[in-house]
């Protein structure tokens, strides 16, 4: 996919956005992505399992995170599905972060000249 | 550890709300990780407990529906070539052939029709039978609609249960009259306490718009789904519309035509369902409407029971130009609920496995016939209901000259630009005369029912003769030659140059 393309696909929703860089350390179930994601904002971001799911569904149709077996559950059951990053969610995921850094640097420019 | 339990129960019962689709994909995940999230929230306490299960409930409607959403979305995207693949419930092959039933789930798909011809089976007994019969007649048919009120539920959880297999949507046809008839009921009596504009002009709006937009809107998304479920929905409505043309016939027999036609209508569900056949069910359902249609307008032309001096019109002795007048109209509108969506479905099928261009030239001539649609609704909402309203609103001149012809001129331009885009694309694709024919004579008779007389009408105040004739002449075999083409098999399945499937 080309970067234009990419650039199309921003701005990436809060919850979006939270649950790639969630993933972007290493791949996560999806109790581990909840957590993670609440962790990453301190609390401000609290997904439900339905959102979670519906926004994992999104990702795995547009082929940004891929699913696979991992080990198994806590209690012993059977494996759990993983998810991570595949690299075009990862170019997605630094197209965004990129578009973020590019925002605060103007942001910054702006609020620094208003105080001059 | 109970009440932790518990919870996840109500949650697993919350996740059955998903499409089925979905739950396969994620619906284990889903209740793992509620455990999950439960069991470690129950040690902290009970307020992030309450928080957490608030929390789902809070975004609970909002997932389901978005998740249904895409759901419909990626079916309407990956409609497939081939017809009717996508099957709930049961497997099905890419020319509309469904596993059969099983013999006592088609035999479901019958029973809410036995239910109503039963009901009238009894109403014309006690009609027979005189004053005494007639008020047991009234307990035996207010019982019997309890009992079908409560079967209807009953089969709604059963087939929910069960992942709303083909039998279930016989029972659906049934959910959504109800529906209509309530918001029909709620406006009469709004009309009661608000006054005249509600009771009567409301009630018009709600009759020859609303309803008939939101029937074109959910068949064609049905079709689109699956058409076996179409069928079965689309039943009872058929015999809705042909219980019309009994208006002013006697008692009993109009019970016995009645109850006749609801049987027949059994015997084509459970036939349906069992048979698992599209093409089959096509023909069968337009049997039964030409059968019923038959009875029910001769029953209306030549057993009336009219007042001295009502209506203007009718003669006496009737003729066979009376029944007639009266089997062809409905016949054809029937036809059209039938046929009409599955004409578009041919074309949207098409369309999308001829790139941009065919996408584009079905998505103009969609707008274009939904406009003609609208527009001739709204011409028989004026029609019925008197033109008052609307020359109040722009004059009596205005109105003369304006007569929405604007509006038809837009649709055509646009149904006209999408044939275009259609037969270039027809063209590119190298398609064999042969299909590309068949294609565009899908194109032609998707609005055929709508245009030819609307020039004639625009013209000239003459219209019911006129479009009593075109009805008749051309409205027959529109019906044979559309039954045809949508129960073909392979018209759909666009084949390229190479043979191979776009």
């Amino acid at each position: 996919m080309a970067q234009s393309d990419i650039e199309r696909q921003l701005p990436l929703t809060e919850a979006t956005l939270f649950i790639m860089l969630s993933l972007a350390s290493e791949p996560k179930h999806g109790y581990a992505i909840m957590k993670e994601v609440e962790s990453l904002s301190e609390g401000r971001v609290l997904l439900s399992t339905g959102t979670l799911y519906g926004a994992l569904k999104r990702l795995l149709d547009d082929g940004w995170i891929e699913r696979t077996d991992g080990a198994g559950s806590s209690d012993g059951g059977r494996p759990r599905k993983v998810y991570a990053l595949t690299r075009l969610g990862r170019r997605v995921l630094d197209g965004e972060v990129e578009r973020l850094r590019d925002l605060i640097a103007i942001a910054q420019l702006q609020a620094a000249g208003a105080d001059l | 550890m109970r009440g932790a339990q518990f919870l996840c129960r109500i949650y697993g019962v919350l996740v059955r709300f998903y499409p089925r689709r979905f739950r396969a994909e994620f619906g284990a995940e889903m209740r793992a990780v509620f455990a999950e999230a439960v069991a470690e929230t129950t040690a902290r306490g009970w307020i992030p407990l309450a928080g957490l299960c608030l929390r789902e409930l809070r975004d609970w409607p909002g997932a389901v529906l978005r998740a249904h959403w895409l759901t419909l979305k990626e079916r309407m995207m990956s409609e497939p070539l081939a017809n009717g693949v996508i099957s709930s419930g049961h497997a099905s092959t890419s020319d509309g052939r469904h596993a059969p039933a099983p013999w006592q789930e088609a035999l479901l798909a019958g029973l809410p029709y036995a239910f109503w011809a039963l009901i009238a089976l009894t109403s014309a007994i006690s009609h027979g039978l005189g004053p005494t019969a007639s008020q047991v007649g009234q307990v035996v048919k207010i019982t019997l609609g309890g009992a079908f009120a409560l079967s209807l539920v009953a089969a709604l959880v059963f087939a929910w249960r069960r992942g709303w297999p083909h039998w279930s949507a016989s029972w659906i046809g049934y959910v959504g009259l109800l529906g209509l008839s309530i918001l029909g009921l709620a406006l009469q009596a709004l009309g009661a306490i608000r006054g005249d504009w509600w009771k009567w002009r409301a009630s018009d709006i709600y009759l020859y718009l609303v309803v008939p937009f939101l029937l074109a809107i959910a068949l064609y998304i049905l079709a689109l789904r699956d058409r076996l479920k179409f069928l079965l929905v689309l039943l009872p409505f058929l015999l809705l519309l042909w219980t019309l043309v009994l208006e002013f016939s006697v008692y009993p027999l109009r019970d016995i035509v009645t109850s006749v036609a609801w049987l027949g209508a059994a015997l084509v569900a459970t036939l349906i369902a069992r048979t698992g056949q599209v093409r089959t069910g096509i023909w069968m359902a337009l049997a039964l409407s030409l059968a019923v249609g038959l009875t029910f307008s001769y029953t209306g032309t030549h057993h009336r029971a009219l007042s001295p001096g009502t209506p203007i019109g009718y003669r006496s002795p009737p003729t066979f130009l009376d029944w007639l007048n009266l089997l062809i109209p409905t016949m054809l509108t029937t036809s059209l609920m039938l046929l009409e969506p599955l004409l578009l479905r041919r074309l949207r099928s098409f369309g999308q496995h001829t790139g941009t261009l065919g996408k584009w030239g079905f998505r103009l001539s969609a707008v274009g016939l939904f406009l003609l649609l609208a527009k001739n609704l709204v011409r028989s909402w004026w029609s019925v209901s008197g033109a008052t309203f609307i020359r109040l609103e722009w004059g009596y001149e205005a109105s003369k000259v304006f007569r929405f012809s604007l509006l038809e001129d837009v649709a055509l331009i646009f149904y006209l630009a999408g044939a275009i885009l259609f037969g270039v694309a027809l063209v590119r694709i190298e398609m064999s005369i042969k299909k590309g024919t068949l294609l565009l004579l899908a194109f032609v008779l998707a609005i055929a029912p709508l245009t030819p007389v609307l020039p004639i009408i625009n013209d000239s105040w003459h219209w019911p003769a006129v479009s009593q004739m075109w009805l008749t002449v051309a409205g027959l075999p529109w019906i044979a030659l559309g039954a045809w083409l949508v129960s073909r098999r392979g018209v759909g399945s666009v084949s390229g140059a190479e043979g191979q499937p776009i």
